[in-house]
């Protein structure tokens, strides 16, 4: 008797769709590669113990004020032109850094391609 | 393993970053996404060891990201399908035609202590057939006769059109009842 395609594909792929894998070691392996939370926890109390001390001097110094202050000064100058120059080169670079991490981001992210 | 208990599992990995829940995750899983690497690198077991625990590592870091829309393993055949994707490319950039015959020849025999396939004759003659097809053949065909899942979710996976993934299917069961005729396996 002649087989037809799928029956041959069938007799082919059917062991393969019984076919389990055993572990033997290998989800211990995968877990020994997964990054500890200690350094995460440890970056986190860094940055809080950073923020901290950021807002003891900012009250200490008097923070507010010395903001308040300059930005008033600024409103009341006469910007000159290089000083215009300077502000708006300044802005780009930051947009621009801003821009590349983003793209960045969003590549990675696509990269992973939710389901 | 039901889609709440992943979900479950997947939040609190994502949210305490729970290891123990991500182990439970990995030994569910670590069978069908060693098996659909075994398909691509037509049974190396050491290649394809290598690819599934970056894969897992790739889900860890991005578990946040699962929503949840479809079962966690269809979200991690896709994270696999990325790493087999970008390794291909990898290696075809650093030794163009090297790949297929180091993927497809090595280790048939050689290396399966974990296999749990019934017979090894067919296992090898699998993995022979299957080095007649293309890179997106192969793994639309696996993806489907293996793994089960139907057009539209290999579309997901491969972020294919559908009719390229029928078409791929269509080519590829072509080639490969071609290939099993000629050497006698419709007798």
């Amino acid at each position: 008797m002649v087989m037809t395609d799928n029956e041959l594909l069938e007799k082919l792929f059917e062991p393969a769709r019984q076919m389990t894998v055993e572990d033997n070691g290998f989800s211990d392996r995968v877990m020994e590669r997964i990054p500890r939370r200690s350094t995460r926890t440890l970056s986190r109390l860094w940055t809080i113990f950073c923020v901290a001390v950021a807002g003891a001097l900012f009250v200490v110094f008097d923070g507010l004020q010395v903001v308040v202050r300059g930005l008033v000064m600024l409103l009341k100058m006469q910007p000159s032109r290089d000083s215009l120059l300077m502000l708006a080169v300044s802005v780009g670079v930051i947009w621009l850094l801003a821009f590349i991490e983003l793209t960045s981001r969003v590549t990675n992210r696509e990269r992973i391609r939710l389901v | 393993m039901g889609r709440l208990n992943d979900i479950s599992l997947a939040t609190q990995v994502a949210v305490f970053h729970n290891r123990r829940a991500f182990d439970q995750l990995v030994r569910e899983y670590q069978s069908p996404v060693r098996r659909f690497f075994l398909s691509q690198t037509m049974g190396n077991e050491a290649l394809s060891d290598d690819l599934a625990q970056d894969t897992f590592l790739k889900a860890y870091t991005h578990i946040a990201q699962y929503r949840g829309t479809s079962s966690f393993l269809t979200w991690l055949t896709r994270i696999a399908y990325n790493v087999w994707y970008d390794y291909t490319r990898k290696m075809k950039n650093e030794k163009s035609e090297e790949i297929n015959e180091n993927v497809g020849t090595t280790n048939v025999e050689a290396a399966h202590s974990s296999f749990q396939i019934p017979n090894s004759s067919l296992r090898q003659d699998l993995y022979t057939a299957l080095k007649q097809l293309k890179d997106e053949e192969r793994t639309c065909i696996t993806l489907q006769l293996i793994d089960g899942y139907d057009i539209a979710e290999i579309a997901r996976i491969t972020q294919m059109k559908e009719g390229t993934v029928k078409s791929h299917l269509s080519r590829g069961k072509e080639k490969l009842a071609n290939y099993l005729r000629q050497n006698g396996y419709d007798r």
